[in-house]
């Protein structure tokens, strides 16, 4: 999983600077992918979260994969929407991904049930996991990215420079989710810059 | 002190003996320390104080060390540990194939590596993966230099920790050479005689619905290394725990095997049975009872509904007033399907029908319809069919609903010829009518090349005993992901002439972009004998004989249809997550008609455009809200329109449904130079429970026509309420 390679990237100014840059080579290799090279997403954004008193860089737009349920409605979907953060607790430095599990989708159509998520690059996974609660536990309560919906599920994994490069370099990286043992996958919908 | 860690998913697997933890410099400060593990992936640490401490615990910042700091008054001492031999083990992930390394591949990478290379299996999101490593490693910083060794060579290398069996081995690092399966041996007892018999003997308990005796049977089998039928064996178990009513049990079962076997003979079935369990203990089910429903061949299901309608005009113009009530009504439907699933035959009926009850006066009088009322009969091992009774019609030359039945018998694999014979419904308010019958023969071909399905028939029909119609044609369907292309031809042989062709083809192109086009030429109405009964004074088709010969009857027939063609293409794309739009355009024109038979001819129409576009947003103000904003713009040698509309359909609760709408519509009539502005509001509600939905709707249409020196005012009020059953 990659989740277990544990990249020495937070800690540091340097680890820093490079998971960030990262995070932003990744999503923007996601557009790449997409056949929208020419768009360059949006820089960096920096903001202190003044509950947590964390500094928090969000790494550009956002990355959105999707799961098509033509069965239920021809256009409404259920997303996963995800960006890169670091979080800087004085001076600790720790880099995630954050992101929402939401749907627009009328509720009436789905049944709910308990769902695991997980990003899939090839043969490796990392797994996200859910908070309800926000991402308060590791530091951020101001949202970095806009709440999609009311009832949007919030999803977050640790991650290194390794593992950002490996999603940079690995086409095809989707969110799988899994309830009731069924698999259900998303393709990756918008990348930054789209 | 007791410290309790909840083991995460790299944190490496649990071993039967853990190494004894060291006291080197904790000593005297420590009497002991011990590793417990308590239950799961727990782990228990017990230290045990020289004496009586007071201390501070402080995890490190990367979570892989636990700080003691011991609270005392004389000189404070930090003590760190990291323990020399982490429990986990290392590996580098050199690359990852889905198909298997040669042995030359592993030799070649063991040769950058500088060290032993393995191969490990594992499955990820239902896809077999091979892993070719390096390795194993007793510390991340010997992986690490092997990484950095082989990075030129293998870019996407990455550090796996404790993920396969060679890494969670216990015993040292040296002992990996050989690739070993991934799979689990448990309790590999059984001899291949042994396994034969026990699988014979948990079929024929199973076959039996002996779950008791199966379900250890086959725990037994599923406990063996692998062999040819393991698969099946965990099928059936998961089966018999459903079916002994141990849902959980299961459900186990079933992840389990769709862990082994995703790719599996019986993984799609698997899946099903696993979603229908998920469905099946939803909240608000009860198990058994649905295990037991289930467990009966017979599915019925259908719905019932009553709906009150009203709708009022008030119109003025100049000086003249009129009100008018143009329904007044109470519409009730039912509609019944029962199903029979055999283990060779399926059974299925289904009836639907409604009854207008007409409160008007002068009205159209109450009425009764029965759309479909038909059972069918289907021979799986024979492949065959048949269904008689009141069926909707619409392919292989059968156009609407007709009273009668059609057979059919799968030939070859990819060759099905069928039968048709039946009465035409000209309205589902009459009952059958033994004068208009009709006789067709139909082949389909396909799938081939995975894309192409045909259809080719024939159709005679004949009225009072005269030819109505006599066609030949084809339909051809085309379907590959991304591109779905229908295209229709029907020659009529009687009058040598081209009823209908119709293409229609739907393309995903790049960037999300679709593309519908819509190629339709057909003759309108439908080319038949029965045609020529149109303008003249007659209620029945044989009344025509009296006036007129059998050739002028078909030359009447053919007067009286025109030709219509219409092209239409449209465009389509979503925006971002939330935004859906379309582009249409279609132009329609339709033909003249001849003078004939005391009829008057009609001119063409001439070509009507219309130019359309509408957005769509999903989830605007909440989740399963849609919202619609249309423009259209309609022009023709009559009238131009210019529609606008916007309606939304908004969630309240769980079960209410709001949606408000409006259409504003501006017309022109060339006919007198008139300009004509039309307002659409409306409002429709909706409550949707387990079985019963509720609907209302209420509505306005407020129109002014300016004629230059005089006006026109058209106010249209409707209402409807009702609801459905259904079960």
């Amino acid at each position: 999983m990659i989740s277990s390679d544990r990249s020495p990237a937070s800690g540091t100014r340097f680890g820093r600077s490079v998971a960030i840059a990262l995070a932003s080579g990744a999503l923007l290799a996601a557009g790449h992918l997409a056949g929208c090279a020419s768009e360059q997403p949006a820089g960096p954004r920096e903001y202190l979260d003044e509950r947590t008193a964390a500094t928090i860089t969000v790494a550009g737009e956002s990355m959105v994969f999707a799961y098509d349920r033509p069965d239920l409605g021809v256009n409404a979907r259920d997303y996963v929407t995800l960006t890169a953060v670091d979080v800087n607790t004085a001076g600790r430095h720790a880099t995630h991904l954050v992101g929402y599990a939401w749907s627009t989708l009328d509720k009436r159509a789905v049944k709910e049930s308990d769902s695991r998520y997980e990003i899939v690059a090839d043969d490796r996974t990392l797994p996200l996991q859910a908070m309800p609660a926000g991402f308060r536990s590791i530091g951020v309560d101001e949202p970095p990215i806009p709440v999609p919906s009311r009832d949007a599920l919030p999803l977050t994994a640790p991650v290194t420079r390794d593992q950002l490069q490996f999603l940079r370099d690995t086409p095809g990286v989707r969110v799988v989710r899994t309830r009731d043992g069924v698999m259900e996958r998303f393709d990756l919908w918008r990348a930054p810059g789209h | 002190m007791q410290v309790r860690f909840s083991a995460g998913p790299d944190c490496g697997r649990a071993t039967a003996s853990e190494p004894p933890p060291l006291l080197a410099g904790a000593a005297g400060y420590v009497r002991s320390i011990d590793l417990v593990r308590p239950f799961g992936s727990d782990v228990q640490v017990l230290i045990g104080w020289s004496r009586a401490e007071t201390f501070v615990l402080t995890p490190s910042m990367d979570g892989r060390l636990l700080r003691v700091r011991l609270l005392r008054a004389e000189t404070p001492q930090v003590t760190v540990q990291e323990m020399p031999q982490g429990t986990s083990t290392y590996a580098v992930n050199l690359a990852s194939s889905t198909t298997p390394f040669t042995p030359d591949a592993l030799a070649a990478a063991a040769k950058v590596a500088g060290t032993r290379t393995y191969v490990s299996a594992t499955v990820v999101d239902e896809q077999r993966w091979y892993r070719l490593r390096a390795g194993p490693f007793v510390n991340e910083a010997a992986a690490r230099q092997a990484l950095a060794n082989s990075r030129s060579e293998f870019p996407k290398a990455w550090i796996a920790i404790s993920d396969d069996d060679t890494l969670n081995e216990i015993g040292t690092p040296s002992g990996v050479a050989t690739v070993r399966s991934t799979a689990p041996q448990v309790n590999a007892s059984m001899t291949p005689d042994e396994i034969k018999q026990t699988m014979a003997q948990a079929k024929d308990a199973f076959r039996h619905k002996n779950y008791a005796t199966a379900i250890p049977l086959l725990t037994q089998l599923t406990q063996q290394p692998e062999f040819p039928q393991r698969a099946d064996a965990q099928e059936m178990l998961a089966l018999a725990r459903e079916r002994s009513g141990q849902v959980a049990h299961a459900k186990a079962e079933y992840e389990d095997y769709l862990q082994r076997y995703p790719t599996g003979s019986g993984a799609t079935r698997v899946r099903k049975r696993l979603q229908a369990l998920a469905w099946a203990s939803r909240p608000g089910r009860s198990g058994a009872a649905d295990s037991d429903h289930d467990e009966s061949p017979w599915r019925v299901y259908g719905g019932f509904s009553q709906i009150y309608r009203q709708d009022q005009s008030h119109l003025e113009s100049g000086l003249a007033v009129s009100d008018l009530t143009t329904q007044n009504a109470l519409l009730t439907d039912v509609s019944l399907v029962a199903r029979r699933h055999g283990e060779r035959f399926d059974f299925t009926t289904r009836a639907s029908a409604g009854y207008g009850y007409d409160m008007l006066s002068d009205g159209p009088g109450s009425q009764s319809r029965v759309s479909l009322f038909f059972a069918e009969m289907t021979d799986r091992i024979a492949g065959w069919y048949a269904r008689l009774g009141r069926q909707a019609g619409g392919s292989a030359g059968l156009m609407g609903t007709f009273d009668g039945m059609q057979a059919g018998y799968q030939l070859w694999p990819r060759l099905r010829v069928n039968g048709f014979f039946g009465f035409p419904v000209d309205s589902t308010l009459e009952g059958p009518d033994s004068e208009r019958k009709f006789v067709g023969v139909s082949a389909d071909v396909g799938t081939l090349a995975n894309a192409w399905d045909f259809s080719f028939y024939a159709v005679d029909q004949q009225y009072s005993g005269v030819t109505d119609r006599q066609a030949v044609g084809t339909e051809v369907r085309y379907f590959r992901p991304g591109i779905t292309v229908v295209g229709i031809a029907d020659f009529d042989i009687h009058y040598s002439t081209l009823n209908t062709m119709m293409l229609l083809g739907t393309f995903a192109l790049p960037a999300r972009w679709t593309l519908n086009l819509n190629l339709d030429h057909r003759k309108s109405p439908g080319l038949a004998t029965r045609n020529a009964m149109i303008g003249q004074p007659v209620r029945r088709f044989d009344e025509l004989f009296g006036l007129y010969t059998p050739q002028e009857i078909e030359q009447l027939a053919l007067d009286r249809t025109s030709e219509s063609t219409m092209y239409s293409a449209g465009v389509s794309r979503p925006f971002g997550e939330r935004w859906q739009w379309s582009l249409d355009a279609s132009t329609m024109t339709l033909g003249s008609t001849r003078e004939s038979g005391g009829v008057a001819a009609t001119p063409a129409s001439g070509t009507d455009t219309a130019i359309s576009t509408q957005a769509l947003g999903y989830g605007l103000f909440g989740r399963g809200d849609v919202t619609s904003l249309g423009l259209q713009y309609q022009t023709g040698e009559s009238s131009q329109v210019l529609s606008l509309g916007i309606g939304t359909q908004l969630p309240i609760g769980e079960r209410w449904r709001v949606g408000p709408r409006l259409r504003l519509d501006q017309r022109k009539l060339e006919i007198d130079r008139s300009t004509s502005l039309t307002y659409s509001p409306a409002l429709r509600a909706e409550m949707r429970g387990k079985h019963l939905t509720f609907e209302v709707e209420g509505g306005a249409e407020f129109g002014s026509r300016d004629m230059g020196t005089l006006s026109e005012d058209t106010n249209r009020y409707y209402f409807s309420l009702g609801y459905r059953y259904d079960f």
